[in-house]
């Protein structure tokens, strides 16, 4: 395995895990607080913690299937798309884990308060997580589209399929930037429910708005791996 | 179905000395929802000294019972969601208002109960610490803290503490003293930690003298039995002595009790009253009207009756009452979380139930998987389902969705991400992402078209034609435009295709240009919302991907050459893995499932309404 799909599994299982380190260590502080008060409420705080864990494994997925199979990849430009698909699941993890960390603990605050809001509150801490689901669908086209995923046969890379993959993953993780603001905006939108039931439908549109520039991205990443023949 | 229940607008009058009556029946047949006369009839007396001073002593009694459920010991949360209902009560009349009558003195000696628990508790933690500091401290200056359990002509029980380390010493002047006609067992103190050991042994009678001789040499401290009961206190004997089950069955009764005593209350407060008789104002669903004349007619009210359709422009205050077929029903639970749709607007749960289940299915596409969850759930209807009508509706919800994902396991041929292969029905959503892609865009842009269809139907019914136009239909031809184009340019080389796809979407573009300019900033917001759907194979690769990984791992296990010993071992660790996958997995896949429904679907049509239909009704069990 060449040094292009170490750090690929680096990037993905690292970068994703700080990620979920961060957005659990949020919620599960504030999530002790509550079921110290609250014991009953456990389960509900547990749903929010464990949501900040997904990014991680979704980087853990990625990284599997790089040392499952990455070893058969022979080819620099293969290794260099290679790079691109560890590193957009990696990056977009870790602005995910954050989001949900902060709109995840506002939501426990709020159930603290009124439980009868937890869908409403699982809604809006749920919506960072489509970041890093974005970066793992760039993640598994690249892989697929170098023949990693669900074939036998490796293709060999061409120089712009590697730089198409790296682009399109630098795309998806700039966007994914979007992930961190997604919490921020959720966890007001959160706290504005305990003022205000009937906000959550608007609200909702406030949020997503966010959200529509990572779709943006993930759009001119598939576009671009289109572009090459990856899709 | 498709539209939530039509609504009659009831006023009533009757003697004042029927009020009483009138409420309480109304309460047990839960059809009417009662409207405050004071806001526009205001020179009726509704509010009353007695009544005010009632709801707030009833409110009082049942922040005791919380405080009182709250200080009882807990379930674990998995004994919460699979626990059967306890026995159910029916309560007369008379047996609630004696309830009801009793409260104070009921909650006064609840508390005075858990009072008594919690002191015993406090006072069995404090002897269990005094009497290990005891044994801790003769330990260091003996080999053994001894006290004789039982006596009998023939046999001798003794139990005690011994220094781990002392044990050999023990076990060897016991075999001397009696010759080995000596049982010994040794088992570590729970209380005095690891290097303590509790003793117990039974030798003949005749040898007792001769022991503790033998034993007081090295040092041996005496212990009553009065003394050392207390060493490991068991709490759940002193709560079966307190009645735990019954204070907690007793006050949960009582709450419910008084939550209908205050249902009937906050009724009363709603009324208007003159000298002689009585004003009721609310609303009622169209088909229990029968009911509530019935009623009136039955019991011998004397009553004057007026009902009447809403009138044009009220609609807006009309209370909202979804009505829907029993197997769809629980999806309710979902589309009333965004909130109710506004009087005479359609209700998109047929939908929701149809297109929530799809996605989910899609997403968490496993035959095992599903069959996992499927337990689960059912588990969760026996249990949390029989108590609550919240956990009746998910786990029902629960039910259909894991049909659905073991549904698409088989057209996808997924079991335990390959363990056990199954035919492909359809195609495998793992080996063709590309095809799947198109696939979810495809279901995403029909869902989007039916969610703009039906607020076109909704602008429509409340004569907003400029609206359904505008933004509705503009929306969909726009939509429609761009597919047709895109068609052309992948699939249908007619240059035909090309025109009308230009046709439809620049007639889109003009009306919202038309009707209303800034909306054209909101097809960026379009786009989104169809590449979103994306998200349908992304969930779906990671859940076969985490699965397959798992088998990957596995596979070595269950190989033939670790015979029967290995393909179990593989068993259990793939069965443990898959708990783990479900749990975490199908979370996922409901959370993204209820986003694109609430911002994808409902962002084309929904306004919630602000009133919902609340019956005075009270629970009979």
């Amino acid at each position: 395995m060449d040094i292009f799909s170490l750090i690929s599994i680096l990037s993905a299982i690292g970068l994703s895990g700080v990620g979920s380190i961060l957005g659990i260590a949020m919620t599960a502080s504030v999530s002790t607080r509550l079921i110290a008060e609250k014991p009953e409420r456990f389960g509900m705080a547990l749903v929010f913690t464990v949501l900040a864990e997904t990014p991680v494994i979704y980087g853990l997925l990625v990284s599997l299937f790089i040392l499952m199979s990455g070893s058969n990849i022979n080819d620099f430009y293969s290794s260099l798309s290679l790079l691109g698909s560890g590193i957009s699941v990696g990056v977009t993890g870790l602005f995910s884990g954050l989001g949900i960390g902060i709109a995840g603990s506002a939501a426990v605050g709020a159930i603290s308060e009124r439980d009868d809001l937890f869908g409403k509150a699982l809604v809006f801490a749920v919506l960072p997580e489509s970041i890093v689901i974005y970066g793992l669908l760039v993640s598994i086209i690249i892989m697929r589209g170098i023949g990693l995923l669900g074939v036998n046969t490796l293709y060999t890379a061409s120089s712009s399929t590697a730089y198409a993959s790296l682009v399109s993953s630098a795309v998806v993780c700039v966007t994914g930037g979007s992930g961190y603001y997604l919490g921020k905006t959720g966890a007001k939108a959160i706290s504005s429910l305990l003022k205000d039931e009937d906000s959550f439908g608007k609200s909702i549109v406030f949020v997503v708005l966010i959200e529509g520039i990572a779709i943006y991205g993930l759009l001119v990443a598939i576009l671009l791996l289109k572009g090459v023949n990856m899709l | 179905m498709f539209k939530p229940a039509k609504m009659k607008k009831v006023k009533l009058q009757l003697p004042l000395e029927q009020e009483d009556k009138l409420l309480d029946d109304l309460s047990k047949l839960g059809i009417l929802q009662v409207k405050n006369v004071e806001e526009h009839i205001p020179d009726l007396n509704v509010l009353d000294a007695n009544i005010v001073e009632e709801k707030s002593n009833i409110e009082n009694l049942i922040r005791r019972c919380d405080a009182i459920l709250n200080r009882l010991p807990k379930e674990s949360i998995f004994t919460q969601l699979i626990r059967k209902s306890n026995e159910v009560f029916v309560l007369s009349k008379d047996q609630e208002y004696e309830l009801y009558t009793n409260a104070q003195s009921i909650l006064s000696e609840a508390e005075d109960k858990l009072n008594t628990l919690e002191k015993l508790k406090k006072s069995k933690i404090a002897t269990k610490e005094q009497v290990s500091s005891r044994i801790s401290s003769l330990l260091k200056d003996n080999l053994i803290v001894l006290r004789k359990v039982k006596e009998t002509n023939h046999m001798v029980v003794f139990e005690g503490w011994i220094k781990r380390k002392n044990v050999v010493k023990l076990k060897e002047i016991i075999s001397k003293t009696t010759e080995g006609k000596c049982i010994i067992s040794l088992e570590e103190s729970k209380v005095l930690g690891k290097d303590v050991l509790r003793v117990r042994f039974v030798t003949l009678t005749s040898n007792y003298v001769a022991l503790e001789g033998a034993l007081s040499r090295y040092g041996i401290a005496k212990f009553s039995v009065e003394e050392t009961k207390e060493e490991e206190p068991k709490l759940e004997s002193i709560e079966e002595a307190i009645d735990v089950n019954s204070i907690k069955q007793k006050v949960s009764l009582l709450k419910k009790v008084l939550l209908n005593r205050l249902e009937i209350v906050k009724a009363k407060e709603k009324l208007g009253r003159s000298r002689f008789f009585v004003y009721v104002e609310g609303w009622i669903k169209e088909k229990d009207v029968n009911k509530l004349t019935s009623l009136l007619k039955n019991e011998h009210y004397d009553y004057r009756l007026s009902l009447e359709d809403p009138k044009e422009g009220e609609e807006d205050h009309v209370p909202v009452a979804l009505e829907n077929p029993p197997l769809i029903r629980s999806f309710e639970a979902i589309t009333t979380m965004f909130g109710y749709p506004k009087y005479k607007q359609i209700d998109p749960t047929p939908f929701l139930a149809i297109t929530f289940s799809l996605f989910f299915g899609l997403m968490f596409a496993d035959v095992f998987d599903g069959l996992l969850l499927l337990a689960f759930s059912l588990l969760l209807y026996n249990g949390l389902g029989s108590r609550s009508q919240g956990g009746r509706k998910l786990s029902e919800i629960l039910i259909a969705i894991s049909f659905s994902s073991i549904f698409f396991g088989f057209l996808f041929g997924e079991f335990m991400g390959g363990v056990v292969k199954l035919p492909v029905v359809w195609f495998s959503s793992f080996e063709n992402p590309m095809y799947f892609l198109e696939i979810a865009i495809i279901i995403g842009i029909a869902q989007i078209s039916i969610g703009l269809v039906i607020g076109f139907i909704n602008e429509l019914i409340r004569h907003r034609i400029k609206n359904a136009i505008g933004e509705k239909l503009s929306w969909l031809l726009l939509l429609y435009g761009i597919i047709v184009i895109l068609l052309h340019f992948y699939y249908l080389q007619s240059n035909i295709y090309f025109y009308l796809g230009i046709i439809l979407a620049a007639s889109g573009v003009l009306l919202i240009f038309i009707t209303k300019p800034i909306n054209l900033i909101e097809i960026t917001r379009m786009i989104s919302n169809t590449v979103s759907y994306a998200r349908i194979v992304a969930i779906n690769m990671s859940h076969i991907g985490i699965s397959r990984a798992f088998a990957l791992l596995v596979a070595p296990l269950l190989s033939s050459e670790n015979g029967i010993i290995g393909f179990l071992l593989g068993g259990v660790f793939l069965l443990i893995a898959h708990i783990f996958i479900v749990f975490i997995e199908s979370f996922v896949a409901f959370a993204h499932s209820l986003r694109l429904h609430f911002v994808e679907f409902f962002s084309k049509f929904f306004e919630p309404s602000e009133n919902v239909f609340i019956p005075l009704s009270i629970s009979k069990r």
